[in-house]
C-alpha cells in the first residue's frame, strides 16, 4: 500500500492530520540559533514559518504521533556550505534523535555521512535536493545508507517508470517516494541557487545600488531623508521579499536568425503554482513507489486536511482495484472537483501525457 | 576574449561542442566538449568521436562535460564512455551526477572524473561574491573567518575525493574560484575557472520550445534542438542582468578578479573559455 507523506509546522495540527489519512509527518526546525547567521537555512524551505519554532514543537509532534505509530521525519535538505551552518545542522540532528524523531530529509552528502556514522538504524532519506534522476545515483546514495530516495518533480512518467524498472532489475535495496500535490517551480530544486546563495548576492547587489543612490540624493538635498525614508523602506520590503526567481524580468528572446521578441514580464522561476498528480497514483503503484508526498508546510490546516483526504480517497479507490486506469483517472478529476470547487486544468497537471494517453486510448 | 581572461602558468581550454575551425587551437591545451545543462543536448557517439579525434589530430586532451541525467540520458552518456574506454587515451569526465560518478567507479579506468561545476556549487562550496568578500574585509577578523569557514578546511572534506580519485574541481564563480585555490591546492585539488559566465539555475523544462516567451507551457519533452543558437537575455529594475542559454541561467561577473585577487588567482590550475554570447 503507497503510504501517504503529509507537512506538519504546527504540534496542534497532528491529531487532526493523521486522523484524516496521513501515514508519516515531515518537517521543518527553524529555531532561533539559525537566524544569527546570516543566510543561514535549516531545510530548503526558506520561509521561517513554514517550520517549527523549536525542538520542544517537534517533541509535542513526535509524542502525539508515537501514540498513532505515524513516524516524524526532519528535513534538513539544505546544502551546507560554511563549517558554521554545518556544526549548527549536526547539532540539530542530535537534538531531534533526543526528541525521538523517526528519520531524517536529507540531501547533502557529509551530512548524511555523519549522520549514518553516528545513528546507523536511523532511516535518512535522500531528498529531492539530492538530484536522483537515475538508477545508479539511487545505487550511489545507497553506499552511504539512504533508506528511501524523492525523486525530482521534473521527471515525465515514462522516466520515472524506467528509473523504477531498472532500481529493481539491479537489485537495489532501496524504497522509492515521489510529489504527488502542491508547488511546483521550473528549475531544478538541487541545482538552483535562487533561495540560497545567490540570493544574498543579488539582494546584496540591490541593496548596495540602493545605498549608492541614497548617498546621491542626500548629497544634493540632505534634508530630503524625511520624505524618503517611508518610501525607501517600503521599496526594502517590497525588494526584501521577493527571490529573484519571484521578480519580473524585461526579457529579449534572440532566435538563430537574429529574430528578436521582447517580454515586458518574464519570471525565472515561472512562480510558482499547484501541480497534481494524484490520476497518477495507479502508475505509481505499478512502478513500485512505495510513497507519496504532499507539499506544502506553510498551508493552513484545511488545506492540509483537504490534500490529505484527496489522496487516501484515490488510494482506497485504487486499492479496491474496482477501476481499470481510465476509470481511476476520471474518479480522480471528479474527485478534484469535489474537493477543490473546480476542475483540474492541464496547467496544473503533473503529467500531462497521461491524459494525452487516456484521450488516445478513448479514441 | 582569451588576452581578457588569461591567466599565466595556468592551462588554457575551450569549449568546443562541435568541431570549431576557425578557432586556433595553438593556445589552448585541451578541448572541453559536451554539455553540462541538459541531458538532450549529449552529443551523439558519432559526434563525440568526431572531436575527440580532432583533439588527438592536434594534440590536445579532452574533458566531456556531462549533465545531470536520466536513465535514458546515462545510456547515451554510456555510449560515449565506452568509445573513450576503447580508445585507451586519457580523457576527463566533468561529473555533475552521482550516478554518473558511480558509474566511472565501477570502470572506465582511463577517464578521470572531475567534479563538475554544478557539483562543486551544491557539494560544499558557497557561492562567495565579490560583495560579501568586500564586506568581509571590513568586518573583525573572528566574524570574517566565520563567513569565509567552508569545509574545504576541514580534512574530512576530502574523503569523498579519495574515495573517487578526483583531484580536480571545477569553478565558475571567480570569487569562490580566488578565494578557495590555494587551500585545495595544498590538499592535491586543482581548480579549474569556467570564463565568463556563472550559472545560477539550471531547469529540465525547455526554455525554447515554445518560441513564446509570454507562454506559460515548458516542454518536458520532445527535442527539437530550438535553443540552438537561441539566447534569452533578462534585465530588470535594479540593473541585474542574466542570460539564460540551452536549459540554465547565467549571469556575467563583471567584476575583474584578476584585478581585485592577483595574489589568489595564481593558483588557479586552469580556464575554461566558453563562447560570449553578448
Amino acid at each position: 500500500m503507497i503510504k501517504i507523506l503529509a507537512p506538519i509546522n504546527n504540534p496542534s495540527e497532528t491529531e487532526r492530520l493523521i486522523k484524516a489519512g496521513a501515514d508519516e509527518l515531515y518537517c521543518g526546525v527553524f529555531h532561533e540559533n539559525w537566524t544569527k547567521i546570516i543566510g543561514a537555512v535549516p531545510n530548503a524551505k526558506v520561509s521561517k514559518w513554514a517550520s517549527l519554532k523549536s525542538f520542544k514543537e517537534l517533541r509535542e509532534i513526535t509524542g502525539i504521533a508515537g501514540k498513532y505509530n505515524v513516524p516524524v521525519y526532519l528535513c534538513l535538505n539544505a546544502h551546507y556550505t560554511t563549517r558554521p551552518v554545518f556544526e549548527l545542522a549536526k547539532k540539530d540532528y542530535k537534538e531531534a534523535v533526543q526528541n525521538n524523531v523517526s528519520g531524517f530529509i536529507a540531501a547533502h552528502l557529509p551530512l548524511i555521512k555523519e549522520i549514518k556514522k553516528e545513528y546507523e538504524n536511523i532511516p535518512v532519506i535522500l531528498s529531492t535536493m539530492g538530484n536522483c534522476f537515475n538508477s545508479d545515483t539511487a545505487a550511489f546514495y545507497r553506499k552511504y545508507g539512504i533508506s528511501r530516495v524523492v525523486f525530482p518533480r521534473y521527471m515525465t512518467i515514462e522516466e520515472l517508470g524506467t528509473v523504477c524498472s531498472e532500481i529493481k532489475r539491479k537489485d537495489i535495496n532501496i524504497e522509492l517516494e515521489a510529489f504527488i500535490l502542491n508547488f511546483v517551480c521550473r528549475n531544478i530544486n538541487g541545482l538552483c541557487l535562487m533561495h540560497g546563495p545567490f540570493a544574498q548576492f543579488y539582494m546584496g547587489q540591490d541593496r548596495s545600488i540602493l545605498k549608492k543612490a541614497l548617498k546621491n540624493i542626500f548629497s544634493i538635498f540632505p534634508k530630503s531623508y524625511k520624505y524618503i525614508f517611508p518610501i525607501i523602506n517600503k521599496f526594502i520590503i517590497k525588494q526584501k521579499a521577493k527571490y529573484p526567481c519571484m521578480q519580473r524580468f524585461e526579457a529579449g528572446f534572440y532566435s538563430e536568425t537574429g529574430e528578436e521578441e521582447i517580454c515586458p514580464s518574464y519570471f525565472l522561476g515561472n512562480k510558482y503554482f499547484n501541480i497534481c498528480a494524484a490520476c497518477a497514483l495507479a502508475c505509481y503503484e505499478e512502478m513500485g513507489i512505495n510513497h507519496v508526498k504532499i507539499v506544502g508546510r506553510g498551508y493552513h490546516l484545511n488545506r492540509k486536511l483537504k490534500d490529505i483526504s484527496f489522496i487516501k480517497e484515490l488510494r482506497d479507490d485504487l486499492i479496491s482495484g474496482r477501476y481499470d486506469n481510465n476509470e481511476f483517472m476520471h474518479r480522480g478529476q471528479e474527485s478534484f472537483y469535489r474537493n477543490y470547487g473546480y476542475r483540474c486544468r492541464a496547467a496544473e497537471c503533473h503529467y500531462p501525457e497521461l491524459i494525452r494517453r487516456k484521450n488516445s486510448n478513448k479514441k | 576574449m582569451r588576452d581578457r581572461f588569461h591567466i599565466k602558468e595556468a592551462e588554457e581550454a575551450i569549449y568546443m561542442p562541435v568541431i570549431d575551425t576557425t578557432v586556433d587551437l595553438v593556445h589552448y591545451h585541451r578541448i572541453y566538449t559536451g554539455n553540462d545543462v541538459c541531458e538532450r543536448l549529449i552529443q551523439s557517439p558519432a559526434q563525440f568521436k568526431e572531436i575527440f579525434e580532432y583533439a588527438c589530430c592536434y594534440n590536445k586532451k579532452v574533458t566531456l562535460l556531462t549533465p545531470v541525467c536520466t536513465e535514458s540520458g546515462l545510456g547515451r552518456i554510456k555510449a560515449i564512455f565506452d568509445i573513450a574506454y576503447k580508445s585507451g587515451v586519457e580523457i576527463e569526465a566533468a561529473v555533475n551526477d552521482m550516478g554518473i560518478m558511480n558509474l566511472l567507479a565501477e570502470g572506465y579506468e582511463n577517464i578521470k572524473p572531475v567534479m563538475g561545476r554544478l557539483n562543486t556549487i551544491r557539494f560544499t562550496l558557497p557561492y562567495q561574491s565579490h560583495h560579501q568578500f568586500r564586506l568581509s574585509n571590513r568586518i573583525n577578523p573572528k566574524k570574517r573567518k566565520k563567513i569565509l569557514d567552508t569545509q574545504i578546511f576541514h580534512e574530512e572534506y576530502y574523503d569523498f575525493f579519495k574515495e573517487y580519485g578526483i583531484n580536480r574541481m571545477e569553478m565558475d564563480n571567480r570569487v569562490s574560484a580566488c578565494l578557495y585555490a590555494d587551500h585545495l591546492l595544498k590538499n592535491g585539488i586543482y581548480t579549474t575557472l569556467y570564463l565568463p559566465y556563472t550559472l545560477i539555475s539550471v531547469t529540465r523544462r525547455c526554455l525554447f520550445a515554445s518560441r513564446k516567451l509570454a507562454s506559460s507551457v515548458f516542454a518536458l519533452t520532445g527535442c527539437n534542438k530550438e535553443c540552438m543558437g537561441a539566447k534569452i537575455y533578462l534585465k530588470n529594475k535594479s540593473g541585474m542582468t542574466i542570460l539564460a542559454r540551452e536549459t540554465a541561467f547565467y549571469i556575467q561577473q563583471d567584476i575583474k578578479a584578476e584585478e581585485v585577487y592577483p595574489e589568489y588567482l595564481k593558483k588557479i590550475d586552469r580556464t575554461v573559455i566558453f563562447p560570449e554570447v553578448f
